[in-house]
Protein backbone atom coordinates (compact mmCIF):
# COMPACT_ATOMS: atom_id res chain seq x y z
CA UNK A 1 0.00 0.00 0.00
CA UNK A 2 1.14 3.37 -0.98
CA UNK A 3 1.93 5.64 1.83
CA UNK A 4 -0.82 8.01 0.78
CA UNK A 5 -3.17 5.95 0.40
CA UNK A 6 -2.67 4.31 3.73
CA UNK A 7 -2.84 7.68 4.99
CA UNK A 8 -5.95 8.54 3.42
CA UNK A 9 -7.31 5.42 4.97
CA UNK A 10 -6.03 5.97 8.41
CA UNK A 11 -7.78 9.36 8.39
CA UNK A 12 -11.28 7.93 7.49
CA UNK A 13 -10.98 5.57 10.48
CA UNK A 14 -9.95 8.68 12.52
CA UNK A 15 -12.62 10.74 11.82
CA UNK A 16 -14.87 7.80 11.99
CA UNK A 17 -14.18 6.96 15.48
CA UNK A 18 -12.78 10.33 16.55
CA UNK A 19 -15.21 10.56 19.38
CA UNK A 20 -13.94 7.55 21.48
CA UNK A 21 -9.97 9.60 21.44
CA UNK A 22 -12.29 12.85 22.58
CA UNK A 23 -13.82 10.69 25.28
CA UNK A 24 -10.99 8.81 26.58
CA UNK A 25 -8.59 11.67 25.97
CA UNK A 26 -11.29 13.99 28.39
CA UNK A 27 -11.74 11.21 30.94
CA UNK A 28 -7.77 11.10 31.49
CA UNK A 29 -6.61 14.48 31.24
CA UNK A 30 -7.44 17.65 33.68
CA UNK A 31 -7.10 21.11 32.16
CA UNK A 32 -7.97 21.33 28.46
CA UNK A 33 -4.18 21.70 27.39
CA UNK A 34 -3.86 18.05 28.53
CA UNK A 35 -7.05 16.56 26.65
CA UNK A 36 -5.58 18.43 23.65
CA UNK A 37 -1.74 16.75 24.08
CA UNK A 38 -3.48 13.28 24.77
CA UNK A 39 -5.51 13.26 21.91
CA UNK A 40 -2.17 13.98 19.89
CA UNK A 41 -0.16 11.58 21.86
CA UNK A 42 -3.28 9.19 21.03
CA UNK A 43 -3.26 9.82 16.95
CA UNK A 44 0.23 9.62 16.82
CA UNK A 45 0.18 6.00 18.97
CA UNK A 46 -2.41 4.97 16.22
CA UNK A 47 -0.66 5.88 13.11
CA UNK A 48 2.55 4.36 14.69
CA UNK A 49 0.70 0.86 14.86
CA UNK A 50 -1.47 1.04 12.08
CA UNK A 51 0.98 -0.09 9.79
CA UNK A 52 1.11 -3.35 11.99
CA UNK A 53 -2.90 -3.48 12.25
CA UNK A 54 -3.64 -7.04 10.48
CA UNK A 55 -7.67 -6.46 11.36
CA UNK A 56 -7.35 -9.45 13.26
CA UNK A 57 -9.78 -7.49 15.69
CA UNK A 58 -12.50 -4.68 15.10
CA UNK A 59 -11.21 -1.27 14.56
CA UNK A 60 -12.77 -0.14 17.37
CA UNK A 61 -11.22 -2.25 19.69
CA UNK A 62 -7.71 -1.40 18.14
CA UNK A 63 -8.65 1.80 19.08
CA UNK A 64 -9.66 1.67 22.42
CA UNK A 65 -6.67 0.13 23.49
CA UNK A 66 -4.22 2.26 22.28
CA UNK A 67 -6.27 4.85 23.49
CA UNK A 68 -6.88 4.08 26.88
CA UNK A 69 -2.96 2.34 27.53
CA UNK A 70 -1.57 5.93 25.76
CA UNK A 71 -3.77 7.64 28.24
CA UNK A 72 -3.03 5.53 30.95
CA UNK A 73 0.51 5.85 31.06
CA UNK A 74 0.70 9.94 30.02
CA UNK A 75 2.69 11.77 32.33
CA UNK A 76 1.55 15.64 32.76
CA UNK A 77 4.57 17.87 32.00
CA UNK A 78 5.55 16.89 28.42
CA UNK A 79 8.09 19.34 27.94
CA UNK A 80 10.85 16.51 29.39
CA UNK A 81 9.75 14.65 26.34
CA UNK A 82 10.14 17.15 23.88
CA UNK A 83 13.86 17.31 23.57
CA UNK A 84 14.78 17.43 20.44
CA UNK A 85 13.33 19.33 17.17
CA UNK A 86 11.20 21.76 19.36
CA UNK A 87 11.85 24.10 16.11
CA UNK A 88 10.53 22.32 14.11
CA UNK A 89 7.66 21.48 15.91
CA UNK A 90 6.58 25.02 16.83
CA UNK A 91 5.09 25.06 13.42
CA UNK A 92 2.41 23.02 14.36
CA UNK A 93 1.68 24.22 17.74
CA UNK A 94 -0.42 26.96 16.71
CA UNK A 95 -2.15 24.87 14.18
CA UNK A 96 -5.39 22.36 15.25
CA UNK A 97 -6.57 19.93 13.54
CA UNK A 98 -9.40 19.19 15.43
CA UNK A 99 -12.23 21.18 15.39
CA UNK A 100 -14.23 20.71 18.13
CA UNK A 101 -17.56 22.49 19.00
CA UNK A 102 -18.46 22.60 22.99
CA UNK A 103 -21.32 20.39 24.25
CA UNK A 104 -23.66 20.00 26.79
CA UNK A 105 -23.04 20.80 30.36
CA UNK A 106 -24.94 17.71 31.77
CA UNK A 107 -21.47 15.90 30.50
CA UNK A 108 -19.09 17.33 32.86
CA UNK A 109 -21.75 16.18 36.04
CA UNK A 110 -20.69 12.59 34.61
CA UNK A 111 -17.04 13.17 33.94
CA UNK A 112 -16.68 14.66 37.76
CA UNK A 113 -18.01 11.12 38.49
CA UNK A 114 -15.92 9.16 36.57
CA UNK A 115 -12.81 11.15 37.83
CA UNK A 116 -13.09 9.84 41.29
CA UNK A 117 -12.24 6.03 39.67
CA UNK A 118 -9.16 4.63 39.79
CA UNK A 119 -7.51 3.95 35.89
CA UNK A 120 -8.73 0.59 35.41
CA UNK A 121 -12.24 1.50 36.80
CA UNK A 122 -12.44 4.40 34.82
CA UNK A 123 -11.66 2.40 31.71
CA UNK A 124 -14.30 -0.02 31.85
CA UNK A 125 -17.24 1.80 32.81
CA UNK A 126 -16.00 4.31 29.69
CA UNK A 127 -16.41 1.67 27.92
CA UNK A 128 -19.23 0.18 29.29
CA UNK A 129 -21.30 3.50 28.31
CA UNK A 130 -19.86 3.42 24.86
CA UNK A 131 -22.05 0.16 24.61
CA UNK A 132 -19.42 -2.41 24.10
CA UNK A 133 -20.56 -5.78 25.26
CA UNK A 134 -18.33 -8.00 28.79
CA UNK A 135 -16.88 -9.90 25.31
CA UNK A 136 -15.84 -6.88 24.05
CA UNK A 137 -14.70 -4.90 27.82
CA UNK A 138 -12.84 -8.14 28.51
CA UNK A 139 -10.90 -8.53 25.32
CA UNK A 140 -10.34 -5.23 25.49
CA UNK A 141 -8.93 -4.61 29.10
CA UNK A 142 -7.09 -8.34 29.48
CA UNK A 143 -9.98 -8.82 32.22
CA UNK A 144 -11.89 -12.18 32.17
CA UNK A 145 -15.73 -11.64 31.44
CA UNK A 146 -16.85 -12.71 34.77
CA UNK A 147 -14.53 -9.63 36.41
CA UNK A 148 -15.88 -7.37 34.20
CA UNK A 149 -19.46 -8.00 35.22
CA UNK A 150 -18.67 -8.03 38.66
CA UNK A 151 -16.99 -4.56 38.65
CA UNK A 152 -19.13 -2.97 36.48
CA UNK A 153 -21.92 -3.74 39.16
CA UNK A 154 -19.41 -2.18 41.55
CA UNK A 155 -18.49 0.85 39.58
CA UNK A 156 -22.60 1.72 38.98
CA UNK A 157 -23.13 1.61 42.44
CA UNK A 158 -20.05 4.04 42.91
CA UNK A 159 -21.06 6.20 40.33
CA UNK A 160 -24.92 6.18 41.61
CA UNK A 161 -23.51 7.13 44.80
CA UNK A 162 -20.85 9.89 43.37
CA UNK A 163 -23.37 11.12 41.57
CA UNK A 164 -26.44 11.98 43.90
CA UNK A 165 -23.21 13.57 46.09
CA UNK A 166 -22.69 15.59 43.39
CA UNK A 167 -25.74 16.94 42.19
CA UNK A 168 -27.19 17.62 46.10
CA UNK B 1 -29.28 11.11 39.97
CA UNK B 2 -30.26 7.97 38.55
CA UNK B 3 -27.61 5.62 36.84
CA UNK B 4 -30.28 5.76 33.79
CA UNK B 5 -29.72 9.51 33.62
CA UNK B 6 -26.36 9.13 33.33
CA UNK B 7 -26.24 7.04 30.63
CA UNK B 8 -29.04 9.63 28.56
CA UNK B 9 -26.71 12.01 29.32
CA UNK B 10 -23.45 10.12 28.24
CA UNK B 11 -25.32 9.10 24.57
CA UNK B 12 -26.26 12.61 24.60
CA UNK B 13 -22.98 13.80 24.70
CA UNK B 14 -22.11 11.04 22.38
CA UNK B 15 -24.37 12.39 19.80
CA UNK B 16 -23.37 16.00 19.96
CA UNK B 17 -19.81 15.29 19.91
CA UNK B 18 -20.26 13.61 16.44
CA UNK B 19 -22.37 16.63 15.40
CA UNK B 20 -19.38 19.29 16.58
CA UNK B 21 -16.36 17.57 15.35
CA UNK B 22 -14.70 18.02 12.42
CA UNK B 23 -10.82 17.14 11.18
CA UNK B 24 -8.67 19.42 9.10
CA UNK B 25 -7.08 16.52 7.71
CA UNK B 26 -4.31 18.59 5.91
CA UNK B 27 -2.83 19.84 9.04
CA UNK B 28 -3.71 16.28 10.33
CA UNK B 29 -1.61 14.77 7.13
CA UNK B 30 1.37 17.08 7.91
CA UNK B 31 1.27 16.91 11.73
CA UNK B 32 1.28 12.54 10.56
CA UNK B 33 4.55 13.30 8.62
CA UNK B 34 6.58 15.07 10.74
CA UNK B 35 5.85 14.40 14.38
CA UNK B 36 6.09 9.88 14.32
CA UNK B 37 9.98 11.25 13.32
CA UNK B 38 10.56 13.48 15.73
CA UNK B 39 8.46 13.14 18.55
CA UNK B 40 11.17 10.41 20.18
CA UNK B 41 10.48 9.79 23.75
CA UNK B 42 12.91 10.51 26.18
CA UNK B 43 13.21 7.05 28.20
CA UNK B 44 14.38 5.47 24.69
CA UNK B 45 16.50 8.21 24.16
CA UNK B 46 18.29 7.77 27.18
CA UNK B 47 17.95 3.72 26.98
CA UNK B 48 19.08 4.10 23.31
CA UNK B 49 22.20 6.55 24.44
CA UNK B 50 23.46 3.97 26.23
CA UNK B 51 24.10 1.28 23.68
CA UNK B 52 26.62 3.83 22.38
CA UNK B 53 28.47 4.12 25.98
CA UNK B 54 31.45 2.00 23.88
CA UNK B 55 32.19 4.25 21.59
CA UNK B 56 31.50 7.50 23.98
CA UNK B 57 33.88 5.57 25.96
CA UNK B 58 36.97 4.73 23.55
CA UNK B 59 36.45 8.94 22.43
CA UNK B 60 37.15 9.76 26.15
CA UNK B 61 40.12 8.03 26.63
CA UNK B 62 41.39 9.35 22.93
CA UNK B 63 40.58 12.69 24.02
CA UNK B 64 42.05 12.27 27.66
CA UNK B 65 44.98 10.73 26.19
CA UNK B 66 45.11 8.11 28.51
CA UNK B 67 47.99 5.93 28.47
CA UNK B 68 48.12 2.08 29.44
CA UNK B 69 51.44 0.42 29.89
CA UNK B 70 50.51 -3.34 30.10
CA UNK B 71 51.77 -4.84 33.28
CA UNK B 72 50.33 -7.19 35.92
CA UNK B 73 48.49 -4.50 37.45
CA UNK B 74 46.46 -3.41 34.05
CA UNK B 75 45.51 -7.16 33.47
CA UNK B 76 44.15 -7.44 37.29
CA UNK B 77 42.08 -4.18 36.50
CA UNK B 78 40.79 -5.04 33.58
CA UNK B 79 39.60 -8.35 34.87
CA UNK B 80 38.34 -6.60 37.15
CA UNK B 81 36.39 -4.00 34.62
CA UNK B 82 35.47 -5.77 31.75
CA UNK B 83 33.18 -8.49 33.12
CA UNK B 84 31.37 -5.69 34.79
CA UNK B 85 31.39 -3.29 32.04
CA UNK B 86 30.05 -5.92 29.76
CA UNK B 87 27.44 -7.68 31.96
CA UNK B 88 26.06 -3.69 32.29
CA UNK B 89 26.10 -3.06 28.91
CA UNK B 90 23.99 -6.17 27.71
CA UNK B 91 21.90 -4.98 30.48
CA UNK B 92 21.63 -1.58 28.54
CA UNK B 93 20.89 -3.98 25.07
CA UNK B 94 18.06 -6.03 26.79
CA UNK B 95 16.21 -2.33 28.62
CA UNK B 96 16.36 -0.74 25.39
CA UNK B 97 15.23 -4.23 23.46
CA UNK B 98 12.32 -4.26 26.54
CA UNK B 99 10.98 -0.81 25.57
CA UNK B 100 11.61 -0.77 21.95
CA UNK B 101 8.83 -3.98 21.89
CA UNK B 102 6.22 -2.17 24.47
CA UNK B 103 3.26 -2.03 22.15
CA UNK B 104 -0.23 -0.37 22.87
CA UNK B 105 -2.56 -2.15 20.83
CA UNK B 106 -1.70 -5.38 23.50
CA UNK B 107 -4.77 -5.18 26.05
CA UNK B 108 -4.84 -2.58 29.16
CA UNK B 109 -3.57 -5.17 32.12
CA UNK B 110 -0.71 -6.71 29.44
CA UNK B 111 0.23 -3.49 29.19
CA UNK B 112 0.06 -1.97 32.82
CA UNK B 113 2.36 -5.78 33.90
CA UNK B 114 4.45 -5.00 30.76
CA UNK B 115 5.18 -1.63 31.96
CA UNK B 116 5.78 -2.38 35.57
CA UNK B 117 8.20 -5.19 34.91
CA UNK B 118 10.03 -3.07 32.37
CA UNK B 119 10.63 -0.74 35.89
CA UNK B 120 11.56 -3.79 37.91
CA UNK B 121 13.71 -4.83 35.52
CA UNK B 122 15.51 -1.67 35.58
CA UNK B 123 15.46 -1.06 39.47
CA UNK B 124 17.06 -3.93 39.68
CA UNK B 125 19.88 -3.95 37.73
CA UNK B 126 20.47 -0.45 39.01
CA UNK B 127 20.27 -1.84 42.28
CA UNK B 128 23.24 -4.51 41.23
CA UNK B 129 24.71 -1.47 39.13
CA UNK B 130 25.73 0.18 42.18
CA UNK B 131 27.35 -2.94 43.75
CA UNK B 132 29.58 -3.65 41.44
CA UNK B 133 30.47 -0.04 40.21
CA UNK B 134 33.30 0.35 43.06
CA UNK B 135 34.70 -3.19 41.29
CA UNK B 136 34.89 -1.67 38.11
CA UNK B 137 36.20 1.58 39.52
CA UNK B 138 38.82 -0.12 41.11
CA UNK B 139 39.36 -1.73 37.75
CA UNK B 140 39.93 0.97 35.65
CA UNK B 141 41.88 3.12 38.24
CA UNK B 142 44.33 -0.08 38.18
CA UNK B 143 44.53 0.19 34.33
CA UNK B 144 45.63 3.30 34.14
CA UNK B 145 48.47 3.76 37.34
CA UNK B 146 51.58 3.90 36.06
CA UNK B 147 53.22 2.53 39.29
CA UNK B 148 51.61 1.49 42.65
CA UNK B 149 52.88 3.39 45.18
CA UNK B 150 51.49 3.23 49.25
CA UNK B 151 52.21 6.71 50.21
CA UNK B 152 50.63 7.23 53.82
CA UNK B 153 50.12 10.68 54.36
CA UNK B 154 46.25 12.46 54.60
CA UNK B 155 47.15 14.10 51.50
CA UNK B 156 46.89 11.60 49.17
CA UNK B 157 44.18 9.73 51.16
CA UNK B 158 41.61 12.99 50.82
CA UNK B 159 40.49 11.99 47.26
CA UNK B 160 40.04 8.46 47.86
CA UNK B 161 37.95 9.02 50.99
CA UNK B 162 35.86 12.18 49.53
CA UNK B 163 34.55 9.14 46.49
CA UNK B 164 34.08 6.30 49.23
CA UNK B 165 31.77 8.86 51.26
CA UNK B 166 30.52 10.41 47.91
CA UNK B 167 29.66 6.80 46.66
CA UNK B 168 28.39 5.04 50.00
CA UNK B 169 26.32 8.06 51.05
CA UNK B 170 24.48 7.84 47.46
CA UNK B 171 24.37 4.14 47.60
CA UNK B 172 22.62 4.56 51.32
CA UNK B 173 19.76 7.20 50.39
CA UNK B 174 18.95 5.55 46.70
CA UNK B 175 18.82 1.96 48.74
CA UNK B 176 16.86 3.19 51.85
CA UNK B 177 14.47 5.69 50.31
CA UNK B 178 13.56 5.06 46.88
CA UNK B 179 14.44 1.77 45.55
CA UNK B 180 13.17 -0.12 48.05
CA UNK B 181 9.63 1.59 48.05
CA UNK B 182 9.03 1.52 44.23
CA UNK B 183 10.11 -1.94 44.45
CA UNK B 184 7.49 -2.98 47.13
CA UNK B 185 4.94 -0.35 45.31
CA UNK B 186 5.69 -2.45 41.59
CA UNK B 187 5.55 -5.78 43.57
CA UNK B 188 2.22 -4.96 44.85
CA UNK B 189 1.13 -4.05 41.20
CA UNK B 190 2.22 -7.20 39.60
CA UNK B 191 0.73 -9.25 41.78
CA UNK B 192 -2.65 -7.13 41.63
CA UNK B 193 -2.40 -7.37 38.03
CA UNK B 194 -1.69 -11.51 38.29
CA UNK B 195 -4.51 -11.28 40.82
CA UNK B 196 -7.09 -9.81 37.86
CA UNK B 197 -6.06 -12.05 35.20
CA UNK B 198 -6.28 -15.08 37.10
CA UNK B 199 -10.16 -13.91 38.24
Amino acid sequence: MTDNKQRDQFLDILEKNIGIIIKIARAYSKTVSDKEDLINDITLELWKSFERFKGDSKISTWIYRIALNTSMNYKRNKEKNRMFFIDDLKQFENLSWLIEQPVSSHSEILYQCIDELNQLNKAIILLYLDGNSHEEISVITGISKTNVGTRISRIKEQLKNLATKISE
Amino acid sequence: MELVELQNIWQEYDKKLSENTRLNKEILKLMLISKPKRKLNWIKIKAGSSIFSPIVFVMLILVLNVQFSLTTHFYIGLGLFLPVYLITYVWDIRYFNLIRNVDFSMSVLSIKKTIAELEKFKIKTTRIRYLLMPVAMTGFILMIIKKINIDLNFVSFVPLILIVLVFISSMYFTFKFSIYERFRKLNKDIDEIEHLEKE
